[in-house]
């Protein structure tokens, strides 16, 4: 990062999605002002006007996913301006709920969705950003946590990368010593394939984690379906369940197939 | 090492004068079934008979997260006062949850001494309470179901009364503080205290044969068991969560603000992806299977040939929290082909 | 001349102290004196412990290893290319592999400050060597923790008998203390061969071939000599077999293990191999010791 007066260069960035991880970051408001008086935010549309669309960049965060040709080309352009490309949620880290129909065709959610010809649809395949471009940092959540976004930008300001935990939600459900969803509620609960990271919120609440934060490395697939199934949850509620969130890296060829043999039964 | 007597009626009274020695910790049922050591102020709330609670008494030791090193606003420090957690009198250990314990203290007051650790285990007190078996205990087999050292007191409850043995001068101070809550144990009180212990003997569902464990491990170290293990493990972690023994700990800094930086300490489990894995990228246990076999290996071997045991009480906690049922005794039956 | 070493200590043992400090998760403070760079990823940092007298008594056993951190980036283990018969100073030659070192590389410059805990784990049984012949074998990074106990070998010679080094890397410009090194052998004080996979075209007197190739350029006497080895994993692969096919008994053969030491006092459990804490019983083990340690050699 460069010393003195030169303050790093930040610019945030939206594509498609629901704005819930620039709102976030609004949301910090306290931490926010300290942070303005160590970077200078020069481009970032959804909080302030007269932004800077050209200059260098040292830190870019991307929030949301490349659903058309004009995400891309915005996703290039920063990639090309930014030092640090830094990917904001899940969406952007593994393509979160808009990469939830990837398997269906855009035609057919056209007409699912809006049941009629329509001329302002110019959608493809929903795909992270991190699909298309190499990216320095991810940073996962549905919305991402706070905390964790201000280490990250502490640590980027630092001149280090921060090293955010990766184990699974229920290191931090065990922590909290909930009852277990799997266990005591034989409920699909995606703990054990998701990043943790958000204190295993919603076991917390008495509910089953959902897998927003996007899987684990490696997680075993296999088993948790083989687990679910065992305690006897239709396959068509565990491919439900496990099919909210990352789509495309959450089926596994193995539940497809169950789930294709279930429904013609 | 004196025993005495305590009608059970006095329970109440004897946990409120507990008090008076730290903050008292005792398994609470959070919800049915399912129990948890938290500080109650309510000593109603306290169920010692339960044989389980989710996290063991080591996270009255060593929080699952706290700072160790910390500088703030130029300021450093390294006294770990996030993990300070003041005098605790621990109610409701039973004997495999003192022989844990003790493994816990070879393991941190050898060598180098852990200074977090220690600052707790000092002013630990440890009050011990019988328990009945379950089908998931198997602490018979593994030489812990009897304690004799390493807690201040012990209740064994008998019929309308407690044997209590006192077993530290800090159970001593306890007892004088409280004269009037005991009376010397009788000979019937022994005899009945004998009665329930062959009667708990008795009680044990669960078996495992430890003959010569650690070498047969060796002799199964490529048996094709572990992949099949590997194929059915989650890598939660949940089992080495709730391991009375497991003790591996994982450190990373943070910059949680401007001007200040921590060194975090935080409880990490073997099943972890990134658990062996090196600055360069290299991951010295990979695949599922080696991890799973690393952690059984871990217990029962290397533990034995380091310090003469292995590092498994048979408590039965990851039985109980294994979300797809792997259990450790079904594994070491399959190990010596005998499921 | 002649120094006295920490002693070895047999594993969970009764409690000890860490040279930086009573609480051993909590570092010194080291100044860095010179940085120097080996070769275009490998830096050499000379440190000295802000206080003197630490700075002074600081004494360590080559092979042994220390924890340098820098609060707020990370912690991370490094072997000491320089002798405890040198006191003073330290040196540590650092690989830019990670988060931590890619920081020391960026961000650190002399005169700036680090944390250091140590020494940690046991080094080389260098008492067996006295009187006996040794022959240093090195792959690549190994020669950092070897540089070490050249230096204590050389400070001493009149102690020790032969003192023969192997040293391979893939490419000339790969060869760590490569001035150094030739200066030793000129003067004699060791018998030194280098070889390097490919000489790229560039200048190279040494021979061109995969390390083990050297030892059938040497002869030695295998009753009265110990081998140490150290070098990454494919190194010890075709090394460590092949000393023991020219006639060496795997307990004169001595390796240094790289695994993931964290806390290096043997309690967080990330380098735990088998039965052993790399950090505790090693990093240093005689090859009979190791053979049986899963994991020992990947590939």
């Amino acid at each position: 990062m460069p010393n003195g007066n030169d303050k790093p260069k930040v610019g945030i960035f939206g594509l498609t999605g629901c704005a819930g991880d620039q709102l976030q970051i609004l949301n910090c408001e306290d931490e926010l002002v300290r942070l303005a008086g160590r970077m200078d935010i020069v481009d970032w549309v959804m909080a302030r006007s007269g932004n800077d669309h050209t200059c260098r960049l040292d830190v870019a965060f991307v929030e949301g996913v490349v659903a058309t040709e004009r995400d891309l080309e915005t996703l290039k352009e920063i990639r090309a301006r930014a030092k640090t490309l830094v990917a904001l949620g899940t969406c952007a880290v593994w393509g979160g709920l808009p990469a939830m129909h990837n398997e269906m065709s855009r035609e057919v959610l056209q007409r699912e969705v809006y049941n009629t010809h329509v001329q302002f649809l110019d959608t493809v395949e929903a795909l992270p950003p991190t699909h298309f471009v190499p990216f320095e940092l991810s940073l996962p959540g549905c919305p991402i946590e706070r905390h964790e976004f201000l280490r990250v930008v502490n640590s980027v300001l630092s001149g280090t990368e921060p090293d955010l935990p990766r184990v699974p939600v229920c290191w931090e459900c065990k922590v909290k010593e909930n009852t277990c969803r799997v266990i005591h509620a034989q409920e699909v609960c995606c703990g054990a394939m998701t990043r943790g990271g958000c204190g295993a919120r919603c076991p917390s609440h008495g509910v089953a984690c959902s897998g927003c934060r996007g899987p684990v490395e490696e997680p075993n697939y296999d088993a948790n379906i083989t687990m679910f199934a065992g305690r006897g949850i239709s396959w068509l509620e565990i491919a439900r369940r496990m099919s909210n969130f990352s789509a495309p890296v959450w089926m596994t060829q193995g539940l497809e197939q169950e789930v294709r043999r279930e429904s013609k039964r | 090492m004196q025993t005495l007597r305590m009608n059970a009626g006095l329970l109440s009274s004897f946990l409120e004068a507990l008090k008076a020695f730290g903050t008292l910790v005792a398994p609470v049922e959070r919800s049915p079934g399912v129990f948890a050591l938290e500080a109650i102020d309510d000593v109603s709330q306290a169920r010692p008979e339960a044989l389980r609670t989710i996290l063991p008494f080591k996270k009255l030791l060593l929080k699952p997260r706290f700072v160790m090193l910390e500088r703030r606003q130029g300021q450093y420090g390294a006294d770990g006062a996030d993990n300070d957690l003041g005098p605790v009198v621990y109610f409701g250990a039973h004997s495999c949850d003192i022989h844990a314990l003790r493994i816990l203290d070879l393991l941190y007051l050898s060598d180098y001494v852990d200074p977090y650790y220690k600052r707790n285990r000092d002013r630990l007190t440890v009050v011990g309470y019988g328990c009945m078996p379950d089908g998931k205990c198997f602490c018979q087999s593994m030489d812990t179901s009897t304690i004799d050292k390493d807690f201040d007191m012990f209740l064994t409850p008998l019929d309308g009364r407690y044997l209590v043995t006192v077993n530290s001068a800090r159970g001593d101070d306890i007892v004088r503080a409280n004269q009037h809550l005991f009376q010397p144990a009788t000979r019937r009180d022994v005899q009945e205290y004998l009665e329930r212990l062959k009667e708990r003997e008795k009680a044990f569902t669960l078996s495992l044969d430890v003959t010569d464990l650690p070498y047969v491990l060796e002799l199964k170290k490529d048996d094709p068991v572990w992949e099949e293990l590997g194929k059915k493990c989650l890598c939660c972690g949940s089992c080495s969560m709730v391991c009375p023994t497991c003790a591996c700990f994982n450190v990373r800094d943070e910059c949680p603000e401007e001007d200040s930086a921590q060194r975090v300490r935080t409880w990490d489990a073997c099943l972890y992806r990134e658990y062996a894995l090196v600055a360069g990228g290299h991951n010295f246990r990979a695949s599922r299977a080696d991890r799973v076999k690393n952690r059984y290996y871990h217990k029962q071997e290397a533990f034995v040939r380091e310090f003469g045991m292995p590092s498994c009480v048979g408590c039965g906690r990851c039985i109980e929290n294994c979300p797809t049922g792997i259990n450790v005794v079904e594994v070491f039956q399959y190990v010596r082909g005998e499921a | 001349m002649s120094v006295s070493l920490p002693e070895q200590l047999p594993a969970r043992s009764a409690p000890r102290k860490l040279a930086t400090g009573v609480n051993p998760y909590a570092p010194a403070q080291a100044r860095i004196m010179r940085v120097q760079d080996l070769t275009s990823e490998i830096r050499l940092f000379d440190l000295r412990f802000t206080d003197a007298a630490l700075a002074e008594s600081f004494n360590f056993r080559p092979g042994q290893f220390v924890e340098l951190s820098v609060l707020g980036v990370g912690e991370g283990p490094f072997s000491l290319p320089s002798s405890p018969t040198r006191r003073g100073m330290f040196q540590l030659g650092i690989r830019r592999a990670g988060t931590l070192t890619n920081y020391l590389f960026d961000h650190v410059i002399e005169g700036d400050f680090v944390g250091i805990r140590g020494p940690l784990g046991n080094g080389f049984p260098v008492e067996l060597f006295e009187g006996q012949d040794v022959l240093l074998v090195a792959g690549g990074l190994g020669m950092v923790p070897l540089r070490g106990l050249l230096h204590y070998l050389i400070d001493q010679r009149d102690r020790f008998g032969r003192v023969m080094l192997l040293y391979g890397t893939r490419t000339p410009d790969q060869v760590l203390f490569r001035e150094e090194l030739e200066s030793l052998a000129r003067r004699g004080d060791a018998e030194i061969l280098l070889s390097v996979d490919n000489a790229q075209g560039k200048p190279w007197g040494g021979r061109v071939g995969v390390v083990t190739e050297l030892l059938d350029q040497v002869s030695f006497d295998v009753t009265n000599t110990y081998a140490i080895a150290c070098g990454p994993p494919v190194f010890y692969k075709f090394m460590l077999e092949k000393l023991v096919a020219r006639g060496f008994g795997r307990h004169r053969i001595f390796l240094s293990l790289e695994r993931r030491m964290e806390c290096g006092i043997g309690k967080c459990g990330h380098c735990a191999v088998g039965y052993t804490f790399t950090c505790l019983h090693g990093p240093v083990f005689s090859y009979w010791d190791a053979i049986n340690l899963p994991e020992l050699i990947y590939t």
